[in-house]
This record gives structure tokens, C-alpha cells and sequence, in this order.
């Protein structure tokens, strides 16, 4: 039996290659191990490319009866997904993106040019001691809403929420471009330079950077990395230091590559200044994400809210009625993820009805509500024995709610 | 900032996986793991040395050691007073790197810059692929200081920051003794060229 077969039997394979064929990275295995086969990957997509040459497309995914094979095809490089998960074709293709955002992140688009003009190039050696960001690219953008392009922020009183702010217009500096008070799973508070404004994928990016690299929060960290929404071809540098004994991160990022004292600068007098709040926001943060309980939302076993804007908010993953069991498992919220996505997204075809948008799913143990408007999108989901009737209740209920508690709930 | 201590910038360089970061984090915090993380970018300690003439406060800058970052390294040591080049005695190709960072430095460092070698891994010295002989006389051919080390067992980290220590009292060039027998480290000699020279290459 071939030697690689183990790594085979996983649920979700991704690779990563250049068009020449080249092995960049694989999350299971040995790139090396695998060059026969992920070779053969790229012969299948430069095969179909060439037979229907002229049509600017490539291939996107092929299929058997349980495995799906999602490709994404950029101008140098492919990103691949064996998958025999119920995952769609489009929230896999999704996540390829943003392995790809990851790896302009890491090597700016200068690497596109580079291989376009020296196709045996070796990038897997560049990609050198990101393989476990990347893995964690993978499993949190699996069990986040990625398909809402935002984040969500920490639920908290207004009146602490602006005392932060202050702290940070206090210490301003002309180099910051972006500021951020963050734990690597909750946005406290983002700056951005007046004019500026910060893409949900950047976000994502250095939430990844927070999350796979637990030694940030020990020493204070002066990186470049590169937003591709913000200019995909350099790097911006970020500041980042971690309060001390606790999950909250200063993160001022600059444009400049000598702005290190200065914003260490800013950084220490934006902490001194918010030090008197550090115990009501270790408070705020253990409760995220909140229980469904503390909001006004009879009926609803989860919600996902996200008015205009790039910020969504939703509960955590707790039965409404029955708060003692445990925490349902990862695959149900997996499979309500899943759900919310396949309605979205017909919302989205649906958006030239313009105005009041409404689609209710009916499953065997959920109802998915989803409702777009133009102020906000809501997606939840109820238990399937409750009446339509009594659905729009309840539904009028928590966004009177919503309303009501939209300033705590999110940025301004 | 009181008048009893004097600050000095420090830089590790070298390939990725000697254990830069390992090596700091024994001098820093005396702590120790076998999977610690590749660092990205480059981060900040501080630790204090006691002399007998006084404190030094060390700023340490850790870089990352994988090639793509090599490009950015020059902002971190443009600063500093002092680098320490990183090979792991086991790796050869370790050992050819470190002596490519030396040559960067001499081309483009900071001038004054003290320069001290640490061997890696001391624990593993059975599969010593770099002899001691040879990296000790690279290093007196650069007037560099060298230390074996090893993170894991604490062998000679001590004495490689201690050493940089007396180094950095010892060069008057770069620090001046002041009357209650306080060091200073003059920053204007060190780091102006440095600073010029780096706004003009990420321009």
C-alpha cells in the first residue's frame, strides 16, 4: 500500500502548488512524499485548461459520489481541496481564498511575479514556519461565518467602549494606520486612519496571526505583514503587545518601517490609560460569546445579526431551553453554519426583489429564518415546531431587541 | 530612566530553527521548551544585567530566521549596539549562513557594532557537525567574541550576554563612564548611520 495512503483517509486534504507543479504546502504529510501527486494535480488542471483554451476559465472542482475536488486557480499559484465532508463547493472554495489571502500575507503578490517569471521557483522554502497559521486558517474560517465578511465584536457597555476610544485619540500618532484593541477571537475596538478603512479579510488575517502564534502574548512583536486589501504588493508593519495576563492585544499597524518607538510609544500610553478598565473587560470577554439567554430572543436556538456595515454578532452555540446540557456539538453548529450559508446565499440571488427579503427553511429539527433588508441581514434558527405565525413574533421581538442593544453590541 | 543604568540594543540573527528565540528566552525569563513556535517578524525583551559598575539594561531584538524576512532584518540591527550570530552546531549549513549575517553586517551593520557568535545546542554536541576549533577561529579572525551555548541546559547563555556586557562597557567608543560610575551608551556615534541609511532603502 502506498506509504501516503494515511494521510489520504483524512476527511479534508489541502494543498497548496504552483502551476509548475511545484509542492508549496499540504496540511497532512510531506510535501516531498506527495510531489508525484500533487504533480499529477496540476497536469489535470493545465490539461483542462489547455483543451478549452481561449475561454478564460480554469477548472473548478471535479466530483465523485462523496468527494468533492475544489480548485482555485490564481495566475501562479493553485489551491486545491480533497473533501469528503458535507462542506459546499462554495464554502470550500471560500476558505481556498483565503489560504490565498494567507499566502499573499506572508509573501506579498511580488511572489505572483516572481514565479511568473521563474516557474521552477521555490516557495515552499518562503512559506517556512507557517504551516500550523495556515492549519488554523483552515479550522477557524470552517466554524466562523466567513460568509458574512465580517467580525464580531465584544458585547460591552457603550460608556467603557468609548473611554477606549478616547485612549486611543489620546495617544494618536500621524504613523498609525490601523489600531486595534482585540483578543484573538473578539474585536474591543478598531481604529483606522481618517479616509482609511480596514477590509473584514485583513481582519481575518491578523486574527490568524493572533490565534496560531501564542507567543505574541509574552513579548512585544514588531512584524511586517502584508493586508492584501489594503496594497497586496508591500508590507505594513505591525506593532503588537498583549496586556499582561489576559487574552487583550494592543495591535497598531503603520506604514512605516521606522514607526517602532513611536508606536510602542502610543501603544504604552493607550494601555496606561484603559489599565482602571482591564478587569470590567476580562469580565466583558469571559462572557463572550454570550448565552442566548441574555438576550430577548424567545424561541430562537441561535441568531446571526449583521447590520450595514462589516460587523456581525451572534450568541453562542447554547440550547435556549436547556442551559444545563453541555454545549451542542461542533458538527450541529456546523451543520446551522452550513444551513445559514445555503440561505444567505439564495438571498443574495434573491436581492433584485429589492426591500423586504424573508426565507424560511424548514429541516427536520430547525427552522432557518433569513431576513434581508437593507439595513441589516439576520439568520436564525428556531425550533421546527413553532408555528410561521408565532416565528414572525418572536422575529420582531429579538430585532426590537437588536435594536435596542445594537450599541453595546458593536463598534460605532 | 534613572542614572544608575545605561540601555543597549542587541540583535540575534541567524537560519530559522538554531534557537534565537530559545536563547533569549533562557536569558530572559530562564525558561525553556523543546516546540516553542517559528517567531514571525521580530520581537522585543528586555532584560537587566547587574556589573559591578553599574546596570545595563538590554533590549533584545529577536528575529525571525526564515529567508523571507532576511530583507527586513537591516531595521532591526541598524540600531543596535550589539549582534549576536546564531548557529546550531549540529547544522552545517547553519554554521555558512551565520558567516553570510557577518559579512551582511560588515557591509551594511552599523559601525562599532559588537559582534558575538553562539554555537547552538551545546547538549547535542555528539552530532557535532561544525568543530569548535573552527567556528572559535572565525570568530577571533572577526574579533568576535565566541560562546558555545544551549538554551535546554543553560550552558553558557549567561556568560554570552555577560561578556557582550563588559564588551559594550569596555568600548568607549560607543559608552561613556559618567561621574557616579554609571554607563551611557552614546546612541548618536552608534545609530545615526544606521537609521539614514535604512529610510533610504525602504523608500
Amino acid at each position: 500500500m502506498d506509504p501516503h495512503a494515511k494521510s489520504f483517509q483524512k476527511k479534508k486534504l489541502f494543498y497548496v502548488l504552483t502551476s509548475a507543479g511545484k509542492p508549496v504546502w499540504t496540511r497532512y504529510g510531506e510535501c516531498a512524499d506527495l510531489a508525484v501527486f500533487i504533480g499529477a494535480l496540476a497536469a489535470i488542471i493545465f490539461k483542462f485548461q489547455s483543451y478549452y483554451n481561449g475561454v478564460k476559465d480554469s477548472l473548478r472542482y471535479l466530483r465523485t459520489s462523496d468527494t468533492y475536488i475544489v480548485i482555485l486557480c490564481t495566475e501562479a499559484l493553485y489551491y486545491v481541496c480533497i473533501s469528503r465532508g458535507k462542506d459546499s463547493i462554495e464554502s470550500i472554495y471560500h476558505q481556498l481564498e483565503m489560504l490565498h489571502a494567507k499566502v499573499l500575507s506572508t509573501l506579498t503578490s511580488s511572489i505572483t511575479q516572481t514565479l511568473l517569471s521563474r516557474p521552477g521557483f521555490d516557495v515552499g522554502n518562503l512559506m517556512g514556519g507557517t504551516h500550523d497559521a495556515l492549519d488554523t486558517l483552515i479550522r477557524t474560517s470552517a466554524i466562523s461565518p466567513c460568509f458574512l465578511e465580517g467580525f464580531m465584536p465584544v458585547r460591552m457597555p457603550i460608556s467603557q467602549r468609548s473611554q477606549i476610544s478616547q485612549a486611543f485619540k489620546n495617544s494618536n500618532h500621524e504613523d498609525i494606520l490601523y489600531g486595534f484593541l482585540m483578543t484573538p477571537e473578539f474585536m474591543i475596538y478598531k481604529y483606522c486612519r481618517r479616509g482609511e478603512q480596514i477590509h473584514p479579510i485583513d481582519i481575518f488575517l491578523l486574527t490568524n496571526l493572533l490565534t496560531s502564534y501564542a507567543s505574541l502574548r509574552s513579548t512585544m512583536s514588531w512584524t511586517p505583514i502584508c493586508l492584501p486589501n489594503y496594497n497586496n504588493e508591500g508590507f505594513v508593519y505591525a506593532y503588537i503587545t498583549f496586556i499582561q495576563d489576559t487574552k487583550i492585544g494592543i495591535i497598531l499597524i503603520s506604514d512605516n518601517a521606522s514607526a517602532f518607538k513611536d508606536l510602542k510609544f502610543c501603544a504604552d500610553g493607550i494601555e496606561k490609560e484603559i489599565v482602571s478598565l482591564i478587569p470590567v473587560l476580562m469580565d466583558a470577554i469571559r462572557m463572550m460569546p454570550y448565552s442566548i439567554t441574555t438576550c430577548e430572543a424567545a424561541d430562537f436556538k441561535h441568531f446571526l445579526y449583521m447590520p450595514k456595515g462589516d460587523q456581525y454578532s451572534m450568541p453562542s452555540f447554547y440550547p435556549s431551553t436547556r442551559t444545563i446540557l453541555a454545549e451542542i456539538p461542533i458538527e450541529c453548529y456546523k451543520k446551522t453554519l452550513r444551513r445559514y450559508y445555503s440561505a444567505f446565499k439564495l438571498s443574495k440571488c434573491a436581492e433584485y426583489f429589492k426591500g423586504y427579503y424573508v426565507r424560511i427553511d424548514i429541516y427536520r429539527n430547525e427552522q432557518i429564518v433569513c431576513i434581508r433588508q437593507p439595513e441589516y441581514t439576520l439568520l436564525g434558527s428556531i425550533s421546527p415546531l413553532i408555528s410561521s405565525a408565532s416565528v414572525v413574533q418572536s422575529v420582531n421581538q429579538l430585532l426590537r431587541w437588536l435594536k435596542s442593544e445594537e450599541q453595546n453590541l458593536f463598534i460605532k | 530612566m534613572d542614572d544608575n543604568s545605561a540601555q543597549a540594543k542587541v540583535v540575534l540573527l541567524g537560519e530559522a530553527g538554531v534557537g534565537k528565540s530559545s536563547i533569549v528566552l533562557r536569558f530572559v525569563a530562564d525558561t525553556y521548551h523543546s516546540d516553542i513556535e517559528p517567531t514571525i517578524g521580530a520581537s522585543f525583551l528586555s532584560k537587566i544585567v547587574n556589573l559591578s559598575e553599574g546596570t545595563i539594561k538590554f533590549g533584545i531584538w529577536d528575529t525571525a530566521g526564515q529567508e523571507r524576512y532576511h530583507s527586513l532584518a537591516r531595521m532591526y540591527y541598524a540600531e543596535a549596539v550589539a549582534a549576536i550570530l546564531v548557529y546550531d552546531i549540529t547544522n552545517r549549513k547553519s554554521y555558512e549562513a551565520m558567516k553570510n549575517w557577518h559579512k551582511e553586517l560588515v557591509e551594511q551593520g552599523p559601525k562599532n557594532l559588537i559582534v558575538a557568535i553562539a554555537g547552538n545546542k551545546e547538549d547535542l554536541v555528539e552530532k557535532e557537525q561544525v568543530e569548535m576549533e573552527e567556528a572559535k577561529s572565525f570568530a577571533e579572525s572577526i574579533g568576535a567574541i565566541y560562546k558555545k551555548t544551549s538554551a535546554k541546559t543553560r550552558y553558557g547563555i549567561e556568560q554570552l550576554f555577560k561578556e557582550i556586557a563588559i564588551k559594550i562597557k569596555d568600548n568607549r567608543s560607543i559608552v561613556t563612564r559618567e561621574k557616579r560610575g554609571s554607563i551611557r551608551v552614546t546612541s548618536a556615534v552608534s545609530q545615526q548611520p544606521g537609521v539614514a541609511k535604512e529610510k533610504k532603502c525602504c523608500s
